[in-house]
């Protein structure tokens, strides 16, 4: 009985991942690509060199800080769904330091703990405005999402601009200023082993100190937190604050190491986090297979679509579902 | 630092290594290969490669700062041609160029030397000089009309192509510019009637795709009023057989992808590949004018042509060179 | 009482039913006629809610069956139940908080969709309220009301969703929230309804309010029916519930109060007026009251407010995150006390958490002592049903209830603050329960017993205070009626 209730829920985002990647194959089977070459397409996309497998880990990376930063929020609570417009301000303050500073080999990390810095910031800002002027922070986190991406729009295409081009596109980061690649060819920075640092870290604060027994306890009973003398208003404030400053440092790193300037409609993994984090069941180490596993889907898509022509939004369908099984499993579990 | 390269190879051996030696054209697009504008032209180019059986492949509705994992993405699966399709991608492409080895990049629609990689230019003024013959020819009030996306220099260029093809033909001729946007279609709808209601009756587009909204504006106008028509005309992509624009379009001042991507891929295959500015105009054959065949014979006269055709051979020659 | 023979309102035939294989119900057989208070008793664990469950048709049984006045009731099916004139009020709400009484009316008849004529649904909650001898605004949000008016407006709620033709109106442990005088109220009511030709099912495990209800019984013991017919004796409907007597409750103190250890002086606010009374070491003071007329506004006084309350034995640095660190059984353990998806490991240490040997003085979690610590503290308070790893939503209420109060008093708080702590819990569980307080004021504690049953409260204090409208007053005896008459605000008796 034990031992069912503990495992058993471990292995649901396994499950649905790989039910989801069934559900493709069945649906391409039925419509006559050979399953086998379907997944050793996939499977040599993502491991079928060490530049490959560079790239691999790389595009998880982003991911992973993102989970991360939502699961540290949603494990205590605060449902911080502005990871999107942290990651974006991360980026956006991580590229004006790099731009600003003489480049040097601390450059990168001092424009990480800029970009950590405006991510909490900016979730801070989302949180105090929930707290002190009651807006439900899903509502003002999703505003300023919006809210940052045109902040970073206007900054790209005013103070940060490149006078050498027309299009909305900030100026480079010098050379010398970036996050070097681990692997030539790859963007593989040392924000991949950090990362995954930090989840071990985030896990370990999670089971092993007392703050993060404190944000389970929140979580999953405030009322009975408080009575026990936990106080959940600044370890809430406290979570928010983190999950900030890990979103921010994911656009910190991404400018740093990967795409070295910014465009006005910049990317973010920010939604793709809060996915990550779901798969990963709120677990920091869960995490890591999550985020893989959705990289590996992005890789596996247009591998898909080159090599044997199927339309890339496949790979997107399947990250839908997989988040939706999951979903799904523990809505089941919650009702039996 | 060392470390990480070592550990990957190691892990990459454990699986079936299947070595994609450096192969194939890639081609990175902005917009949707659907837009009905360059990146559309772009794919199209692109399939007539395919179709002269080169491997290729297409990657759509890439953010300039997610062109750099497409690069990387792309070179890390042995394609030996990247085209980066459009000059936002030129800083990335630069920058990831430095970092590659076996993977040739091409940025096309970007006149700078940079380098590492070759970059594309489309002199499209020479084509626009032709139509401006035609339109100084045909235009009875002597108002002509330019409409431009942006205020870029390849797009002035046109203007001035555009400009002096008319002058050459009628001294008196006038060409009104306006720069709207590539992708609102009212905008340039609005614009196009302003002008019509100024008295123009020829307006050259260099909007992309948002054309649409001139060729409405002049397809009303000339429904409402076929004794005084408004002709138009079409610029990098063929406006002739567009059914919205058609029957209104004069001719166009086309690029022609395919021919530029076969250039740029035969010279990464037989070693003539030199970093630099590859130039594509009239006497590449790349940027051509293109009269619509329905008119030719009727509004478009035997003498008309043979005009068209006399002035480029002399932009060829050199003769006339663009102000 | 017994109405004409054939048939009966309510027959229940050879029902069983069993979950993973243990069973709940086992040929439960009974039979009820129209127009009486039957009331159907048992331990908690001794298959009464599932039996509701198949009546009310939210559980398919898996043999047998219930027919209502001859007719076969469809299992497995509430929309059938209610069809056949089956209305139920269940022993936690199903109100919505944030609507008024006539939108939760309206929603429980079913009728969400469509357009809804409020005046005459307000009218009809008047009328039936009236009926009873209740007065309920049906305007009124349920959020604003106390526990004994939600609960009459879900009795309301039951009776209009059978459009005025209840047959049988099921009413789960309805006296568990309410205070004597609510009982009081609500027992001519039910009677009433009787008299209307509704069969009321009355379940429960409070004896005296059996006694003074039902004419008829039957009692269930580990999903059998043990008795089934004309009200035993009290002392025989103990045994046949729990097969032996329980003990007596008469747990007051021998020895003299000592010191001070908590001091109210001139609470205000909150709807509280002027409230001031100490408790001391070795007493339990116990605070009756009925619902709503300033125990939470008090309870949170007393864990937060540092001036009017002040607590003379403990530290000041005994406070942290503004919580007064004292033993607190909170009201609703599963919300307020426990954190149900944790382990009991984790649920005892709580509150410890951050103290020497759990935690170093950098925060860092020594697990291996949370496990010893759990281990020792569930064998000492006898906690069954799960060791240290089970999750606390696992366990029965009773053995809930016992983790709590392990994990408040197993170091000898110097003051305790107990609030309805037997909520709920069965015979047995509720004696532990009050003796474990008993216990500790003996060890020395200072207990405050806010509680809503009076007998029980009785039982165990040695002083009695009476909340009335946000006033306190101290009873000047023990005596049932006389604290019953300060409970409804009477002048001094």
């Amino acid at each position: 009985m034990i031992a069912a209730r503990t495992v058993w829920p471990a292995l649901i985002p396994f499950a649905a991942a790989v039910a989801a990647l069934g559900l493709i194959l069945a649906g391409l089977t039925l419509v006559g690509y050979a399953p086998g070459e379907v997944l050793a397409t996939a499977w040599r996309g993502l491991a079928g060199s060490p530049l490959r497998l560079g790239i691999w880990a790389q595009e998880a990376t982003p991911l992973l800080l993102t989970g991360l930063a939502a699961g540290l929020a949603f494990r205590c609570g605060v449902l911080n769904v502005g990871t999107e417009g942290q990651y974006l301000m991360g980026a956006v303050t991580a590229l004006a330091v790099l731009l600003a500073l003489p480049p040097s080999v601390l450059s990168p990390w001092l424009a990480a703990l800029a970009g950590a810095g405006a991510g909490a910031l900016w979730c801070a800002l989302a949180y105090g405005l929930d707290r002190w002027r009651g807006v439900p922070l899903v509502l003002s986190a999703i505003l300023l999402n919006v809210v940052a991406a045109r902040v970073l729009g206007a900054l790209v295409e005013g103070p940060l601009h490149d006078p050498t081009t027309a299009a909305p596109q900030s100026a480079l980061v010098p050379e010398a200023a970036r996050l070097g690649a681990l692997l030539p060819g790859t963007a593989l920075t040392l924000a991949a082993p950090l990362a995954v640092a930090l989840a071990v870290a985030s896990w370990l604060v999670q089971r092993q100190t007392a703050l993060g027994f404190e944000f389970t306890v929140i979580g999953l009973n405030p009322v009975a937190g408080d009575l026990a003398g936990i106080p959940v208003e600044s370890r809430r404030r406290l979570a928010a604050l983190g999950s900030g400053a890990l979103a921010g440092l994911a656009g910190a790193f991404q400018v740093a190491g990967v795409t070295w300037f910014l465009s006005g409609d910049a990317q973010s993994y920010g939604y793709a986090g809060i996915a990550v984090a779901l798969l990963g069941r709120l677990h920091p180490l869960g995490m890591i297979p999550a985020a893989l596993f959705f990289a590996g889907l992005d890789i596996s898509g247009r591998q898909w679509e080159r090599r044997l022509g199927i339309p890339h939004d496949l790979g997107d369908v399947a990250k839908g579902a997989a988040v939706a099984l999951v979903l799904a499993a523990g809505f089941f579990r919650g009702r039996r | 630092m060392r470390l990480i390269p070592r550990l990957l190879t190691v892990l990459a051996c454990v699986v079936p290594s299947l070595a994609q030696g450096a192969e194939g054209v890639a081609l990175i697009t902005a917009g949707s290969i659907n837009d009905g504008g360059w990146s559309q032209l772009a794919k199209e180019g692109l399939d007539k490669l395919k179709a002269g059986g080169v491997k290729t492949t297409v990657i759509q509705k890439v953010g300039a700062d997610a062109a750099a994992t497409e690069l990387r993405d792309l070179a890390a699966d042995g394609w030996s041609l990247i085209i980066a399709h459009g000059y936002e991608f030129l800083n990335p492409a630069t920058e990831v160029a430095k970092t590659l080895k076996g993977t040739r990049i091409a940025v096309s629609g970007a006149d700078v030397e940079r380098p590492g990689i070759v970059t594309i230019d489309f002199d499209v003024s020479q084509a626009s000089y032709q139509l401006g013959v035609i339109a100084g020819r045909l235009t009875k009030s002597g108002k002509l009309g330019f409409i431009g996306g942006g205020a870029f220099p390849s797009v002035k260029a046109c203007y001035r192509g555009f400009l002096a093809g008319a002058k050459s033909v009628r001294a008196d001729a006038t060409v009104a510019e306006a720069y709207t946007s590539w992708d609102q279609v009212t905008q340039n709808k609005a614009q196009a009637e302003a002008f019509i209601a100024q008295g123009i009756d020829q307006i050259y587009p260099d909007v992309d795709a948002a054309a649409k909204g001139i060729y409405e504006a002049v397809a009303e106008r000339n429904t409402a009023k076929p004794d005084a028509l408004v002709w138009t005309y079409g610029c990098v992509g063929d406006a002739n057989a567009n059914p919205a624009a058609g029957k209104w379009t004069l001719a166009s001042a086309v690029i022609r992808l395919d021919n530029a991507f076969a250039h740029v891929a035969k010279s990464a295959s037989d070693g003539t590949w030199k970093p630099g500015v590859v130039r594509e105009n009239l006497a590449s054959g790349t940027c051509v004018a293109v009269l619509n065949p329905t008119l030719v014979g009727g509004v478009l006269t035997p003498a008309i042509q043979a005009e068209v055709e006399a002035a480029g051979k002399q932009l060829v020659a050199g003769t006339i060179t663009i102000p | 009482m017994n109405g004409p023979v054939p048939p009966p309102r309510i027959a229940v035939a050879g029902v069983s039913k069993s979950y993973a294989g243990i069973p709940a119900l086992d040929g439960v057989d009974f039979q009820v006629p129209a127009g009486v208070v039957h009331g159907i008793l048992g331990e908690n664990g001794a298959g009464k809610s599932t039996l509701m469950k198949i009546l009310y048709g939210l559980v398919r049984p898996e043999s047998g069956y219930v027919r209502v006045d001859g007719v076969d009731l469809p299992g497995g099916s509430p929309a059938a139940a209610a069809r056949a004139g089956i209305g139920m009020v269940h022993q936690h709400f199903a109100l919505v908080d944030d609507l008024t009484v006539v939108d939760n009316c309206i929603l429980g008849a079913g009728r969400g969709l469509g357009l809804v004529d409020r005046a005459a649904w307000a009218a009809r909650i008047r009328q039936f309220a009236g009926r009873l001898q209740w007065t309920i605004d049906p305007q009124a949000r349920i959020a604003d009301l106390g526990v004994g008016q939600r609960q009459r407006v879900e009795i309301v709620k039951a009776l209009l969703a059978g459009g005025g033709q209840t047959r049988v109106l099921i009413l789960d442990e309805p006296t568990a929230v309410l205070t004597p005088q609510e009982v009081d109220e609500l027992i001519p009511a039910l009677e009433a309804l009787a008299a209307g030709g509704t069969t009321v099912l009355f379940i429960s495990h409070k004896l005296h309010e059996v006694e003074r209800l039902c004419p008829t019984v039957t009692i269930l013991r580990r999903g059998r029916v043990v008795y089934d017919g004309p009200r035993p004796e009290r002392d025989a409907m103990t045994r046949l519930m729990v097969g032996e007597v329980p003990p007596v409750l008469g747990l007051h103190a021998t020895a003299s109060p000592g010191e001070s250890r908590l001091e109210v002086r001139n609470l205000e606010g909150g709807g509280l007026h002027d409230l001031s009374f100490t408790v001391r070491a070795g007493e339990v003071v116990a605070v009756a009251g009925v619902d709503g007329n300033g125990q939470e506004p008090l309870i949170r006084a007393i864990l937060r407010d540092a001036r009017a309350v002040t607590t003379p034995g403990l530290a000041p640095e005994d406070r942290l995150g503004g919580i007064r660190r004292l033993g607190l059984i909170p009201d609703d353990r599963q919300h307020e006390a426990l954190v149900l998806p944790l382990s009991l490991r984790d649920n005892l240490v709580l509150k410890e958490h951050r103290r020497f040997p759990f935690a170093t003085s950098w925060g860092w979690l020594r697990l291996g002592r949370w496990r010893a610590h759990a281990v020792d503290l569930l064998t000492r308070y006898g906690v069954r049903g799960g060791g240290p790893d089970t999750p606390a939503q696992d366990l029965s209420g009773g053995n809930q209830q016992k983790v709590v109060i392990a994990r408040e008093l197993h170091r000898n708080p110097g003051l305790i603050i107990a609030v309805n702590p037997t909520r709920g819990l069965d015979l047995a569980a509720s004696a532990d329960v009050l003796r474990a307080l008993a216990a500790a004021r003996d060890a020395g504690a200072a207990v405050l017993l806010i509680h809503h049953d009076l007998e029980e409260l009785l039982a165990v204090a040695d002083r009695v205070l009476v909340l009335f409208g946000g006033r306190i007053r101290e009873a000047p005896s023990r005596e049932r009626s006389a604290i019953a008459g300060l409970m409804l605000g009477s002048p001094t008796p």
